[in-house]
């Protein structure tokens, strides 16, 4: 169902604002104003396929995959300790292999897989500095 | 002491095919890599209103196969007009498409690299992450 990616969608969601000691999430299409002065991150979902994982069936399992893309954004001129620090959280809590699991309003549970986790160098886009971060995920439905 | 190994003529015939093989393998590849960054580019929608972010067209015509020789392509979007997007992907992708053409013995090179050197490209990843798209479906 391509509903799926309501659920897909929340299942990273929810892991990544479950991240403790963490700074405010900036989310798509919802209204954000940062803070000059104050870190936050950004999170943005972005689907690359959805193909049959076998060939013949009529009504075939579907592999779905994409990027789940998470930036944080820390002040400028404070050094990249933070944004750093703020990376390695996100990264462990995405690590590669980790199965994240999410139950639906539907009471039906779908199991998202990580398939990597990477961060770019930092960039300056003053007032900000940020480390692009891109986490790959798959599941089979 | 010596010796002296006579390689047959079919022998050497069939390694050149494996060869070709191989190199075919490779460019279809980055025809592969080549469509998905021009679709990327096309089809992601503006942050700020549109089905596409392409604009002026600098972006998607400044992507480049590089073999470590030669300079990048790179346009700036100053100064350039509105411009239509499917005639400048098709722009695009020609020009990856001569890249390609242009690399003789593909299998044999140690790596060949997708780039875009045009000045706004890292602000065009930060929003729209082509390059991220890129590395998901290709590795």
């Amino acid at each position: 169902m391509a509903s799926i990616y309501n659920d897909i969608r929340a299942a990273l969601e929810t892991r990544l604002s479950n991240i403790s000691n963490f700074p405010s999430i900036a989310y798509e299409n919802v209204p954000f104003t940062p803070v000059v002065g104050t870190s936050y991150v950004q999170s943005k979902f972005v689907p690359t396929l959805r193909r049959s994982a076998v060939m013949g069936s009529p009504n075939p399992q579907q592999r779905y995959q994409g990027l789940y893309a998470v930036t944080p954004h820390t002040p400028e001129k404070l050094g990249p300790s933070v944004a750093d620090d703020l990376s390695n959280d996100i990264i462990e809590s995405f690590e590669a292999t980790t199965d994240i699991s999410f139950t639906n309003s539907s009471n039906e549970t779908i199991i998202v897989s990580i398939d990597y986790a990477e961060r770019q160098q930092g960039f300056l886009d003053s007032p900000w500095y940020y480390v692009p971060i891109n986490i790959g995920w798959y599941i089979y439905k | 002491m010596d010796a002296t190994i006579k390689v047959k003529n079919s022998f050497k015939k069939k390694l050149d095919r494996l060869s070709e093989i191989a190199d075919n393998g490779v460019k279809e590849e980055l025809h592969s890599i080549a469509d998905t960054a021009i679709n990327a580019s096309l089809i992601t929608p503006s942050r700020i209103g549109g089905s596409s972010f392409v604009r002026s067209g600098a972006y998607i015509t400044s992507f480049s196969f590089n073999v470590g020789a030669g300079r990048p392509r790179g346009y700036t979007l100053h100064g350039r007009p509105q411009a239509d997007p499917q005639e400048r992907a098709n722009v695009g992708r020609q020009q990856l498409t001569a890249d390609i053409d242009r690399i003789q013995y593909p299998s044999e090179v140690g790596f060949i690299q997708l780039r875009n050197n045009a000045p706004h490209a890292r602000s065009v990843e930060k929003w729209y992450h082509i390059f991220g798209q890129v590395r998901n479906l290709h590795g």
